[in-house]
Protein backbone atom coordinates (compact mmCIF):
# COMPACT_ATOMS: atom_id res chain seq x y z
CA UNK A 1 0.00 0.00 0.00
CA UNK A 2 1.35 3.44 -0.98
CA UNK A 3 -0.78 6.72 0.72
CA UNK A 4 -0.18 9.76 -0.92
CA UNK A 5 0.01 12.59 1.60
CA UNK A 6 -1.79 15.69 1.32
CA UNK A 7 -0.32 19.54 1.87
CA UNK A 8 -2.52 19.89 4.53
CA UNK A 9 -1.16 17.14 6.61
CA UNK A 10 2.79 18.16 5.94
CA UNK A 11 1.13 21.70 6.94
CA UNK A 12 0.19 20.22 10.44
CA UNK A 13 2.95 18.09 11.39
CA UNK A 14 4.24 21.92 11.28
CA UNK A 15 1.73 23.52 13.07
CA UNK A 16 1.81 23.03 16.78
CA UNK A 17 -1.43 25.57 17.11
CA UNK A 18 -3.31 22.99 14.98
CA UNK A 19 -4.96 20.26 17.08
CA UNK A 20 -4.29 17.68 14.20
CA UNK A 21 -0.45 18.44 15.11
CA UNK A 22 0.52 15.36 17.21
CA UNK A 23 -1.50 13.18 15.08
CA UNK A 24 -0.45 14.59 11.86
CA UNK A 25 3.23 14.16 12.40
CA UNK A 26 2.84 10.80 14.03
CA UNK A 27 0.71 9.30 11.13
CA UNK A 28 3.14 10.54 8.92
CA UNK A 29 5.92 9.09 10.71
CA UNK A 30 4.14 5.75 11.18
CA UNK A 31 3.78 5.76 7.23
CA UNK A 32 7.81 7.25 6.25
CA UNK A 33 9.26 4.57 8.49
CA UNK A 34 7.41 1.84 6.83
CA UNK A 35 7.99 2.83 3.32
CA UNK A 36 4.29 3.98 2.33
CA UNK A 37 4.16 7.94 2.16
CA UNK A 38 4.48 9.59 -0.94
CA UNK A 39 4.19 13.36 -1.99
CA UNK A 40 3.81 15.26 -4.94
CA UNK A 41 5.75 18.20 -6.20
CA UNK A 42 2.38 19.73 -5.85
CA UNK A 43 2.31 19.39 -1.95
CA UNK A 44 5.83 20.85 -2.02
CA UNK A 45 4.54 24.18 -4.26
CA UNK A 46 1.76 24.62 -1.91
CA UNK A 47 3.38 23.87 1.66
CA UNK A 48 5.68 26.43 0.67
CA UNK A 49 2.31 29.07 -0.57
CA UNK A 50 0.45 28.17 2.66
CA UNK A 51 3.59 29.13 4.69
CA UNK A 52 4.62 31.89 3.39
CA UNK A 53 0.96 33.02 3.41
CA UNK A 54 0.72 32.37 7.13
CA UNK A 55 4.08 34.41 8.04
CA UNK A 56 6.64 32.21 7.18
CA UNK A 57 9.80 33.91 5.38
CA UNK A 58 10.76 32.41 1.70
CA UNK A 59 13.73 31.07 2.80
CA UNK A 60 12.65 29.23 6.00
CA UNK A 61 9.35 28.02 3.92
CA UNK A 62 11.60 26.47 1.17
CA UNK A 63 13.99 24.67 3.48
CA UNK A 64 10.96 22.73 4.50
CA UNK A 65 9.95 21.65 1.46
CA UNK A 66 13.17 20.43 1.03
CA UNK A 67 12.99 18.95 4.41
CA UNK A 68 10.05 16.81 3.33
CA UNK A 69 11.87 16.16 -0.18
CA UNK A 70 14.66 14.40 1.19
CA UNK A 71 12.13 12.03 3.52
CA UNK A 72 9.52 10.87 1.26
CA UNK A 73 9.44 9.91 -1.97
CA UNK A 74 8.20 12.36 -4.83
CA UNK A 75 5.35 11.03 -7.53
CA UNK A 76 5.35 12.90 -10.58
CA UNK A 77 2.40 14.06 -13.06
CA UNK A 78 3.05 12.15 -15.66
CA UNK A 79 1.46 11.78 -19.53
CA UNK A 80 -1.67 9.99 -18.25
CA UNK A 81 -2.02 12.33 -15.26
CA UNK A 82 -3.41 15.08 -18.08
CA UNK A 83 -5.36 12.73 -19.88
CA UNK A 84 -7.22 11.46 -16.27
CA UNK A 85 -7.82 15.23 -15.59
CA UNK A 86 -9.23 16.11 -18.68
CA UNK A 87 -11.62 13.12 -18.71
CA UNK A 88 -12.39 13.87 -15.08
CA UNK A 89 -13.18 17.61 -15.43
CA UNK A 90 -15.29 16.89 -18.62
CA UNK A 91 -17.29 13.82 -16.65
CA UNK A 92 -17.32 15.92 -12.95
CA UNK A 93 -17.97 18.96 -13.62
CA UNK A 94 -15.59 20.19 -11.45
CA UNK A 95 -14.59 23.74 -11.25
CA UNK A 96 -12.11 26.39 -9.88
CA UNK A 97 -10.36 25.55 -6.74
CA UNK A 98 -11.56 21.84 -6.94
CA UNK A 99 -9.77 20.99 -9.99
CA UNK A 100 -6.78 21.71 -8.07
CA UNK A 101 -7.76 18.60 -5.36
CA UNK A 102 -8.47 16.54 -8.30
CA UNK A 103 -5.37 17.02 -10.32
CA UNK A 104 -3.85 15.83 -7.06
CA UNK A 105 -5.46 13.20 -6.52
CA UNK A 106 -4.92 12.24 -10.07
CA UNK A 107 -1.58 12.47 -10.09
CA UNK A 108 -1.23 10.03 -7.08
CA UNK A 109 -3.80 7.36 -9.38
CA UNK A 110 -1.81 7.80 -12.30
CA UNK A 111 1.74 7.03 -10.22
CA UNK A 112 -0.23 3.84 -8.64
CA UNK A 113 -0.46 5.64 -5.52
CA UNK A 114 -4.04 4.10 -3.63
CA UNK A 115 -4.77 5.73 -0.68
CA UNK A 116 -4.52 9.52 0.42
CA UNK A 117 -3.87 10.98 4.37
CA UNK A 118 -6.01 14.14 3.97
CA UNK A 119 -7.65 16.40 6.19
CA UNK A 120 -9.96 17.90 3.77
CA UNK A 121 -11.64 14.09 3.14
CA UNK A 122 -15.25 15.39 1.31
CA UNK A 123 -12.98 17.37 -1.33
CA UNK A 124 -11.82 13.92 -2.46
CA UNK A 125 -14.83 11.42 -1.21
CA UNK A 126 -15.74 11.12 -4.58
CA UNK A 127 -12.59 10.30 -6.86
CA UNK A 128 -12.94 6.81 -7.73
CA UNK A 129 -9.13 4.92 -7.21
CA UNK A 130 -8.53 6.69 -4.58
CA UNK A 131 -9.55 5.30 -0.71
CA UNK A 132 -9.08 7.45 2.15
CA UNK A 133 -6.57 6.75 4.64
CA UNK A 134 -6.97 6.03 7.59
CA UNK A 135 -10.08 4.40 6.50
CA UNK A 136 -13.00 5.90 9.05
CA UNK B 1 26.52 -12.05 -8.82
CA UNK B 2 27.68 -9.94 -5.44
CA UNK B 3 30.93 -10.00 -3.22
CA UNK B 4 32.25 -12.90 -1.55
CA UNK B 5 31.97 -12.38 2.31
CA UNK B 6 34.36 -14.19 4.72
CA UNK B 7 34.42 -14.50 8.41
CA UNK B 8 30.86 -14.28 9.40
CA UNK B 9 29.70 -15.50 12.77
CA UNK B 10 26.65 -16.06 12.42
CA UNK B 11 24.36 -17.62 15.75
CA UNK B 12 24.00 -21.58 14.79
CA UNK B 13 20.22 -21.82 14.74
CA UNK B 14 19.71 -18.71 12.46
CA UNK B 15 22.32 -20.51 9.89
CA UNK B 16 20.68 -23.74 10.19
CA UNK B 17 16.83 -21.44 9.70
CA UNK B 18 18.19 -20.00 6.72
CA UNK B 19 19.33 -23.33 5.80
CA UNK B 20 16.23 -25.58 5.93
CA UNK B 21 14.45 -22.51 4.62
CA UNK B 22 16.82 -22.43 1.74
CA UNK B 23 16.20 -26.18 0.74
CA UNK B 24 12.45 -25.85 1.81
CA UNK B 25 12.00 -22.93 -0.79
CA UNK B 26 14.63 -24.40 -3.45
CA UNK B 27 16.33 -21.03 -3.16
CA UNK B 28 19.99 -19.90 -3.19
CA UNK B 29 20.99 -19.23 0.39
CA UNK B 30 23.23 -15.93 -0.98
CA UNK B 31 19.32 -15.09 -2.54
CA UNK B 32 18.04 -15.61 0.91
CA UNK B 33 21.10 -13.39 3.14
CA UNK B 34 20.70 -10.96 0.60
CA UNK B 35 16.81 -9.98 0.71
CA UNK B 36 17.02 -10.35 4.63
CA UNK B 37 20.34 -7.80 4.08
CA UNK B 38 17.71 -6.07 2.17
CA UNK B 39 15.16 -5.26 4.43
CA UNK B 40 17.02 -4.85 7.13
CA UNK B 41 18.48 -2.08 5.70
CA UNK B 42 14.92 -0.35 4.57
CA UNK B 43 13.84 -0.87 8.17
CA UNK B 44 16.86 0.97 9.19
CA UNK B 45 16.35 4.09 6.75
CA UNK B 46 12.62 3.82 7.61
CA UNK B 47 13.48 4.66 10.96
CA UNK B 48 16.01 7.09 10.53
CA UNK B 49 13.54 8.91 8.08
CA UNK B 50 10.85 8.30 10.69
CA UNK B 51 12.78 10.13 13.67
CA UNK B 52 13.62 13.16 11.05
CA UNK B 53 9.87 13.64 10.68
CA UNK B 54 9.09 13.41 14.59
CA UNK B 55 11.92 16.34 14.95
CA UNK B 56 10.65 18.63 12.97
CA UNK B 57 10.55 21.91 14.07
CA UNK B 58 7.13 23.20 15.65
CA UNK B 59 6.16 26.67 13.97
CA UNK B 60 2.81 28.62 15.25
CA UNK B 61 1.06 28.70 12.03
CA UNK B 62 -2.44 30.00 13.79
CA UNK B 63 -5.11 27.80 14.60
CA UNK B 64 -6.95 27.82 11.51
CA UNK B 65 -7.11 24.81 9.01
CA UNK B 66 -5.87 24.73 6.11
CA UNK B 67 -7.57 24.72 2.65
CA UNK B 68 -7.03 24.67 -0.71
CA UNK B 69 -8.85 28.16 -1.04
CA UNK B 70 -6.49 29.84 1.16
CA UNK B 71 -3.42 28.04 -0.94
CA UNK B 72 -4.79 29.22 -4.53
CA UNK B 73 -7.09 32.75 -3.72
CA UNK B 74 -6.18 35.90 -2.90
CA UNK B 75 -3.01 37.60 -3.30
CA UNK B 76 -2.44 37.57 0.45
Amino acid sequence: MRVGVDTNVLFYSLNKETPFHKEARENLALLVEKGQAVIAQQNLVELVVALTKRGIAPQEASSYAKYFSEIIPIVRPTGKTLMLFLDHVRKAALQGVRLFDLYLALTFISNGVDHLYTYNKKDFQNIEDLRLWPPS
Amino acid sequence: MGTVVKSVRVKEEIWESFRRISKEENRPLSQLINEALERYLAEKAGKIAAEKIRKLPELSLGPEPLTREEIYEGRG
